[in-house]
């Protein structure tokens, strides 16, 4: 059984990504649901998932471990798990992408049902209108009627105040657009005793003209407090912009005019006329929404505000309506404090970053991670501005600076310190937070890519010399009761504790005898010597799997390099002293022995020698001259076996010249 | 094995007669999708017989086994074990598998590769005349007849409970199609079987959901 907490009430829950029982929190962004996994035993265990229950409840916030939230984002990647939680975005923006319910099988339906509300101390109960209880087909005289009638109710100057609002042209208009026009007036009092029962209702009323049904949701939005979630209320301003946008001045002109028929008033001649007390009414739209999101505790408001706008921009990618836009714009101005103030905590965290940089990671990390949780902090508050702006093709500076500051101590850490993990985990925080930033995004993709290649490389090398030293590592202790150590390593090549750093060996040889008593085999001894220019070791041993073991462990330490070696000097020019000739490049120098009289030495092409082992040696022979040889015994003679390989390797290459050609 | 029998006489010959009836029969079990159905009950029967086959339902939204909303096309309970059983992963390996309830008509089952690194949760309708010949993506289907390596009742431990459950499973007459302990064994030693946190997600959510639950 899956324990979970939910991310914003702390109250426990069923399952980690349902709705939250408590506080009918249903998670519906990434961001949402990464937290709401992180809040879970899944990635927590029941003591830390109490603690943050109880900070949560306590209204202290909690901040999230990064890594894991990173742990939830991967695992949200999960194509059939996207699909259960109706994730269709998996972009950049994915993070704050709003969903629409999680379910696994059955087809996406409405909205969740929102808990009965009523609005009866509305705008829409302050409209003229309303107060003398008459329609919009009413006439002057059943006007005069009702203030009279009313008076005593709800008092003489506000009939008064009323009936003079509604029988001066200038001012009915201003009454007839916020009150609900083109509906008939049994309809529209149907629709004011909705809105004082169960307001949630009006939003799926039908028949209603756009600027009546707009009145009616303005209204009931206006009842709107903190005990909705910041889903449901992000839906329902989305409702109002959505109306808001399709209000169209002629047909509002036309509803007003067809009812001021009925009524006797003077129709409305000019369309700019409405035009005119529409923006004024948009203002009260927004005034109205701006006032109750104002009344919410700060994480609801950010909520709904950040789904509002990532909803109908479809992530930034779409023009919003203008009411979101201005809700957006005084949204800004009004969190700007904030933001400053963040700012300024997140420089200096940069400038702290800067400066224990070149203390090595474990100084930086806590500074990073710190930095991680502010910049989190100040991007989830940024997140409506950035998207509208993103929606809008305008930069939002701020953000802007921001990543470019943070990005710019990324590529410091690596660049002058080396220090990657922390450079790689500042660029995927910038990439993270500010992925609205479409000129940004190229960039900071780019410093990944680099980094994840610097990285790979180093892994690679780290792999390499790991192999490296696996494949040259070997210790062995001889003898029955003092023990012989024989060891190699890429620190070295030592017997009985003498030994030689690897790149100090300038010399080996090795090889075996064999023993015979009376024809009978006793026993081989295994030889080997390394050593420098000066000095060498020289080493026995009996057993033969160890000698083979370390010859091979030697050639892979020593031997390919000493080889490389001898043919960069061969093809530099230089001779080499082998078995009493001389080996060179092009040729070899080898020795005519003659019975009588001093030997001569005579100059072979490769070409015209031959090559074999005998008796424990190896030799160069002139192809046409049987006693012109050089040989050099492989137990006794320096590198023997690395000319030997040289010399074999160099046959292999068809009409080679030059021993060097091997490099070719 | 035909000069063989004759050289040891009519017994043998009787006795190659069984075994290769014994084989007929699991192969019938294994992969004969009218035996299959045979094997039910008559209710069933007859409500498997109301659906014509398909390999995907028309209409279907969603990816096809991955989603309640488009099921894989199944013929009855043994007519699952056979169509998992012959699911293969990318690197061929088989599944070891189970269900843990129904969303409705819609079997769910959870699934693991027999290396023990890809998990899986499928959804079935087992209320057709014979089996889907699609693969859900990122796995195919073995052309041979594949020896069972799950089961239609839930398991407690999956998959590390198989030797138990199949042991349970004794009653059902099914036992001697499924693959042997041995190579499950082999394979559940082998593998780690730790579920992936994006798995246990899915878990938890299609756990919500389940109208019938086994435990």
């Amino acid at each position: 059984m899956t324990s979970a907490v939910c991310y914003m009430c702390g109250a426990p829950k069923r399952t980690p990504l349902g709705r939250c029982d408590a506080c009918e929190i249903e998670p519906r962004s990434v961001e949402a649901f990464s937290k709401s996994l992180v809040l879970s035993s899944h990635l927590m265990n029941e003591q830390d998932l109490a603690d943050a229950s109880g900070r949560l409840k306590m209204g202290q916030g909690f901040s999230f471990p990064p890594q894991l939230l990173r742990k939830a984002d991967e695992a949200l990647k999960d194509k059939q798990l996207t699909d259960m939680l109706r994730l269709e975005a998996a972009g950049p923006n994915a993070r704050n992408t709003p969903t629409k319910k999680v379910s696994i099988s059955m087809p996406v339906g409405p909205a969740k049902t929102m808990r009965p509300f009523i609005s009866t101390q509305s705008t829409l109960h302050q409209s003229p209108f309303h107060q003398l209880q008459v329609s919009l087909r009413d006439g002057r005289k059943r006007i005069i009627e009702a203030a009279d009638e009313r008076s005593l109710e709800i008092g003489d100057d506000t009939c008064q105040a009323a009936r003079s609002q509604l029988t001066n042209p200038r001012q009915r208009v201003t009454a007839e657009i916020a009150w609900l026009p083109g509906v008939s007036p049994s309809k529209a009092q149907q629709l004011i005793k909705t809105l004082e029962t169960n307001a949630h209702r009006l939003r799926s009323a039908t028949g209603v003209p756009w600027l009546a049904h707009l009145n009616l949701l303005s209204a009931a939005f206006e009842s709107v407090d903190s005990t909705f979630s910041g889903e449901q209320i992000s839906e329902f301003i989305e409702e109002i912009a959505a109306l808001a946008e399709s209000v169209d001045p002629a047909e509002v002109l036309r509803d007003i005019n067809e009812d001021r028929v009925i009524s006797g008033f003077a129709e409305i001649r000019s369309v700019d006329q409405i035009e005119t007390e529409l923006a004024e009414r948009k203002r009260h739209y927004r005034n109205s929404v701006k006032e109750v999101l104002n009344r919410l505790p700060p994480d609801q408001l950010v909520q709904a505000m950040t789904l509002a706008v990532e909803s109908t921009t479809l992530s930034g990618e779409t023009h919003a309506p203008e009411l979101i836009d201005d809700l957006v714009d005084g949204y800004e101005v009004d969190v700007q404090g904030f933001l400053s103030a963040e700012t300024a905590n997140i420089e200096r965290l940069l400038e702290a970053i800067r400066g224990a940089a070149s203390n090595g990671e474990s100084a930086v990390r806590p500074l990073v991670d710190k930095l991680e949780l502010v910049a989190q902090n100040w991007d989830r508050v940024a997140q409506p501005i950035q998207v509208s702006s993103k929606a809008r093709g305008i930069r939002h500076e701020a953000s802007h600076d921001l990543a470019y500051d943070i990005r710019s101590v990324a590529v410091d850490l690596w660049n002058k310190h080396g220090l990657l993990a922390l450079s790689q985990q500042l660029t995927a925080l910038v990439k993270s937070l500010f992925a609205e930033l479409p000129e940004l995004s190229d960039r900071v993709e780019e410093d990944a890519e680099a980094l994840r290649g610097i990285q790979q490389n180093r892994e690679n090398d780290a792999q390499e010399i790991a192999n490296r030293e696996r494949e040259i590592t070997f210790s062995a202790e001889l003898g029955m009761i003092f023990k012989d150590v024989l060891s190699i390593s890429p620190s070295g090549v030592s017997w009985k504790g003498r030994g030689y750093p690897l790149d100090k060996i300038t010399r080996v040889r090795w090889g075996a005898t064999v023993h015979r008593t009376n024809g009978i085999n006793t026993g081989t001894t295994h030889t080997f010597a390394f050593g420098d220019d000066a000095s060498e070791v020289v080493g026995t041993i009996s057993k033969k799997d160890i000698f083979d073991t370390f010859i091979d462990k030697l050639w892979r330490a020593v031997c390919f390099r000493l080889l490389n070696d001898l043919v960069k000097a061969l093809k530099e020019g230089r001779e080499l002293s082998f078995g009493g000739g001389k080996i060179r490049d092009d040729g070899v120098t080898i020795i005519k022995h003659k019975m009588f009289g001093a030997n001569e030495a005579i100059h072979c092409p490769w070409s015209n020698t031959q090559i074999y082992s005998a008796n424990g040696a190896f030799y160069v022979q002139a192809k046409d001259d049987k006693k012109a040889y050089i040989g050099s015994s492989y137990i006794e003679g320096r590198n023997t076996h690395i000319f030997e390989e040289l010399i074999r390797m160099a046959y292999k290459k068809p009409g080679m010249r030059k021993l060097s050609d091997i490099l070719n | 094995m035909g000069w063989l029998s004759e050289l040891f006489g009519g017994k043998k010959s009787e006795l190659d007669k069984d075994i290769a009836a014994v084989f007929s029969m699991v192969n019938r079990i294994l992969d004969d999708e009218e035996f299959q159905i045979a094997m039910l009950p008559e209710p069933v029967q007859a409500l498997i017989h109301s659906k014509a086959p398909c390999d995907e339902k028309a209409g279907a939204t969603g990816d096809f086994g991955m989603s309640a909303a488009n099921p894989i096309p199944v013929n009855g309970p043994i007519g699952q074990l056979a169509y998992i059983s012959k699911l293969r992963t990318n690197s061929g390996d088989g599944l070891f598998f189970h269900r843990i309830g129904a969303v409705g008509a819609i079997d769910v089952f959870e699934a693991v590769s027999m290396p023990g690194s890809e998990w899986f949760i499928f959804f079935l309708n087992m209320y057709y005349t014979r089996r889907s010949r699609k693969a859900p993506t990122g796995l195919s289907i073995s052309s041979e007849p594949s020896q069972f390596s799950g089961f239609t009742q839930h398991c407690r431990d999956f998959p590390r409970d198989f030797p138990e459950a199949k042991q349970g499973n004794g009653g059902s007459g099914l036992n001697f199609a499924y693959i042997s302990l041995s190579k499950a064994q082999a394979a559940l030693k082998k593998g780690t079987f730790e579920r992936p946190l994006s798995h246990r997600a899915k878990m938890d959510i299609v756990r919500a959901e389940l109208s019938s639950v086994l435990t």
